[in-house]
């Protein structure tokens, strides 16, 4: 892979998961992720 | 370099510990059984960190896309699958290396010494794809498509795998929470069974967990080739002496495939390496931009003018951003609450003085910004520049004065005196450290101290240009 066509990879792979992160962020997604990870999982630990 | 090489390698388990200690460092948690819950787990950790140990103050990234992927509301993850594109792109499996907590278990572990110690397993070149097959089934068919009664998927990956989980999570909350004690079950049991068998394995071979089970690994792998951090071989340098594979615990042949997929970046085959052929690109990449600062340096006319005009546009910026704070927000305040009359009259007054004195300040930065900019090829314009902003540093000391007078007056108006000075920062702390810096002038371009001031400055262009950027967001949304 020349090393242009792997910068522009990489600038918009860049680009890609910023827009994806924002967009989830506007659907609320960060919520339910932070619904989860205060509650203690009871799959994770083994008592699900 | 070749000294530097060796202290990364020799201290990447230090930072996996710090590492680990600062993302598990919820000590409370450890004492009373139960987790956090503050804010910053509504961010993923890179690395896989159960979010369910007592200490962890961050999201697990494969436990929060199975949260989502088996949420009814939501079915694919944004969000979560962006944060692991982003830490890919830019670590890729550096993460592994570096920053993962049950990469360093498997690591410790290994360093146990035992009779047999093979880097892996036998059907090695056959079982590396099992990752991707744990990640396709378990974390996101399965969680996907089977859902209990209420519509909520299970995580498959978390529920019967993931040891991470049993070690840093189940086990702690088990020593800790009775009430956990007693619900104890097969699953258990089950998730126990694992952890030892990977917990024995990694004391025979190395990471087995990593090289053949790890659904993280799997995904951050793919981002190895395109990557910023990336392993680039000098190919004129190689000898092809097979040092690097034979260094490499992954068993990767390095100098025909640095940026393999299951490279976890430990840094063995660039101390291995004989000839230094083996570099990281963030250090070439450092590298070459040292080279060209001193090469600017050597060619730049005269740096002089260089810092002064960056001295200027940064006036200017700040000038500007303090200006359009205080008149969209303070000034629009204080009639808000001149004619509501929320608050006393004498708050009133004390409030507009500060409005009035950080517009004086932000009027001055722009005229001494301005005068500075046209001047640049002066010599003396940057010690005039000195002179001119210890007279705006007197009314930012007046500000301070009248803030501190005004909290004797009335208490009540704390919050909004506080409201007042920390809006307008850049004033109060940028502009005596500009001042410093323009004092220092024939030392800027060498010198230590000089150097910091440098940082400083740039630190602070980024804070206005991100203070600005804000201003103009909250004005463009409020319409």
């Amino acid at each position: 892979m020349s090393e242009k066509k792997r910068k522009t990879i990489t600038i918009s792979l860049i680009v890609l998961s910023l827009v994806m992160i924002v967009s989830g962020a506007v659907r609320g997604e960060p919520f339910a992720v932070f619904n989860k990870a205060i509650k203690v999982c009871m799959q994770c630990i083994g008592i699900g | 370099m070749e000294k530097e090489r060796r202290w990364t390698e020799k201290y990447r388990h230090l930072l996996q510990a710090f590492y680990f200690a600062f993302t598990n460092g919820y000590a409370r948690g450890y004492t009373n059984g139960m987790i956090f819950t503050g804010k910053s787990k509504y961010l993923c950790v890179p690395g896989l960190n159960c979010y369910s140990c007592p200490g962890a103050i961050g999201a697990c990234p494969i436990g929060s896309l199975q949260a989502i992927l088996g949420s009814n509301t939501y079915r694919i993850s944004l969000y979560v699958s962006g944060m692991l594109a982003l830490f890919g792109v830019f670590f890729g499996r550096l993460v592994c290396g570096f920053l993962c907590p049950f990469g360093l278990v498997q690591d410790l572990l290994y360093k146990i010494p035992f009779p047999i110690k093979k880097k892996n397993l036998p059907a090695h070149n056959q079982l590396k794809y099992l990752r991707y097959v744990i990640l396709a089934v378990f974390v996101i068919l399965l969680t996907s498509l089977i859902h209990d009664v209420t519509g909520t998927g299970i995580p498959w990956f978390c529920e019967w795998i993931c040891p991470s989980g049993t070690l840093l999570a189940g086990v702690p909350l088990m020593i800790l929470n009775p009430e956990f004690r007693e619900a104890i079950g097969f699953q258990f049991f089950w998730k126990m069974g694992i952890l030892l068998v990977i917990m024995l394995g990694s004391v025979a071979y190395y990471r087995p967990f990593c090289k053949y089970l790890c659904p993280l690994g799997a995904i951050y792998g793919v981002f190895n080739p395109v990557s910023t951090y990336r392993l680039v071989i000098d190919k004129e340098k190689c000898v092809n002496c097979g040092s690097c594979q034979k260094a490499c615990l992954m068993d990767i042949r390095t100098n025909q495939t640095p940026n393999s997929p299951d490279c976890i970046r430990c840094l063995k085959c660039v101390s291995a390496c004989p000839t230094g052929a083996i570099d990281s690109s963030w250090n070439i990449a450092r590298s070459k931009f040292e080279s060209r600062l001193l090469s600017e340096e050597e060619n730049s006319p005269n740096p002089e003018v260089t810092k002064t005009t960056l001295l200027a546009i940064l006036t200017i910026i700040a000038g500007l951003a303090t200006m359009v704070s205080t008149f969209k927000y303070n000034l629009d305040g204080v009639l808000v609450y001149h004619f509501s009359g929320l608050t006393s009259g004498r708050g009133v007054l004390a409030y507009m003085l500060v409005t009035l004195f950080k517009g004086i300040v932000s009027f001055f930065m722009i005229i001494t910004g301005y005068k500075l900019f046209i001047n640049r090829n002066d010599e003396n314009a940057v010690h005039r520049f000195r002179e001119q902003t210890r007279m705006i540093l007197k009314f930012v000391i007046i500000i301070v004065i009248a803030g501190i007078a005004s909290l004797f007056a009335d208490l009540s108006l704390l919050s909004v005196m506080f409201n007042a000075i920390l809006i307008c920062p850049f004033p109060i702390i940028g502009l005596p450290l500009l001042a410093s810096a323009a004092s220092s002038t024939d030392k800027l371009v060498q010198g230590k101290g000089s150097a910091v001031l440098w940082w400083i400055v740039f630190v602070l262009l980024a804070v206005v240009t991100s203070y600005i950027a804000y201003i103009s967001t909250v004005i463009i949304l409020a319409g």
